[in-house]
């Protein structure tokens, strides 16, 4: 009886090994187990990390020495200063052709062209502290204001030469009358 | 492979399970189960190079499991008491043993309440099928002393499976 219970049991557990597998792992054990071999590895990451950050560092010590002494730092002024010198040369263009037509009309007219003079030389000198300031600064603003001061005395000449057109009109007409 | 965490992670889904049950046989704690599992699979992944394909991989990974389930038992200081059990033998009705739950749990519950040593034996044997000479070989004790400690434990499973069944009305 003894013998056949001994077997019975034996027999019973062999045949039923994979019931008796009744634990299940919890789901944080691979975790676990994947942060302690994470953390095994460590060191060869740190070491990769290091190599890496050497590098980071020469590239941006490079760039930023390159980017310091680059010859470009110096060509940006001189395109606002050559996009200046072109606006400043045609103004200047139209304000002698304006000048001159204004010149023309207005020596006859001593009175008219006094007004007119003093204009002008408020609008000069201010052009020439300007443009001072401009060439110590290179300021935006400044740049503005010399091209506003240009615009300015484009359209005193404008003005003038509507003024002496006028004159001329009514003279005209006053000729005719006489 | 060593860094690989995705073909970690296919073994580990592939053998947790069976492994986890083989250290709580061993330990009949849940979290100290765990626990060797744990250290089982980190030391198999990092030692994956030591295995040599002469044995199957679930064999190699049990042994690990198993190792390292007797040196947590042995850091435990769990005492290997020898148990004085009668040599003269055991009176029992006969057991219809069935395959469910029942009898199942049955044996589970009379195997936490083996002494140590005994389960040990008992679990390389029964379960995890080793022969005497590879029992003698993992405790580190003669073939003999392996024999005669399973004879041993073997008994006395079936005296706690007995005493459930007065005490709890099984069997016939």
């Amino acid at each position: 009886m003894n013998k056949a219970m001994e077997d019975k049991l034996e027999k019973f557990i062999r045949n039923n090994r994979t019931a008796f597998d009744t634990q299940e792992p919890s789901e944080k054990l691979w975790d676990n187990i994947h942060f302690q071999l994470d953390g095994r590895v460590e060191p060869i990451n740190y070491l990769f990390m290091w190599r890496a950050a050497a590098v980071l560092l020469f590239i941006c010590s490079v760039g930023l020495l390159l980017y310091i002494n680059r010859p470009v730092g110096k060509t940006t002024p001189e395109v606002a200063t050559d996009e200046f010198t072109t606006t400043e040369q045609y103004y200047i263009r139209l304000i002698s052709e304006r000048q001159q037509r204004v010149l023309a009309v207005a020596n006859k007219y001593p009175d008219i062209e006094q007004d007119f003079e003093s204009d002008w030389k408020a609008l000069d000198s201010s052009y020439k502290d300007l443009k001072e300031q401009y060439t110590k600064y290179k300021s935006q603003e400044t740049l503005h204001a010399l091209i506003q001061n240009l615009q300015a005395k484009a359209n005193l000449l404008n003005k003038q030469m509507d003024v002496l057109q006028t004159i001329l009109a009514e003279q005209k007409k006053n000729n005719i009358d006489i | 492979m060593q860094n690989n965490s995705v073909a970690q992670y296919k073994i580990y889904n592939l053998y947790a399970k069976a492994m986890l049950n083989v250290a709580y046989r061993f330990c009949t704690n849940e979290a100290d189960a765990e626990d060797i599992l744990q250290e089982a699979f980190v030391s198999a992944f990092k030692n994956i190079k030591s295995f040599k394909g002469t044995a199957s991989f679930g064999a190699w990974l049990k042994r690990i499991v198993i190792n390292t389930a007797l040196n947590h038992l042995k850091t435990k200081k769990i005492a290997f008491e020898e148990i004085k059990d009668s040599m003269e033998p055991v009176n029992e009705p006969e057991i219809d043993f069935e395959k469910d739950e029942l009898s199942i749990q049955r044996i589970q519950e009379a195997m936490k309440r083996l002494p140590q040593g005994y389960r040990t034996v008992l679990t390389l044997y029964l379960f995890e099928g080793y022969d005497h000479n590879e029992i003698a070989e993992i405790l580190g004790v003669s073939v003999s002393t392996s024999k005669s400690q399973y004879n041993r434990a073997k008994r006395k499973l079936k005296e706690f499976l007995n005493e459930q069944i007065y005490e709890q009305g099984y069997g016939g």
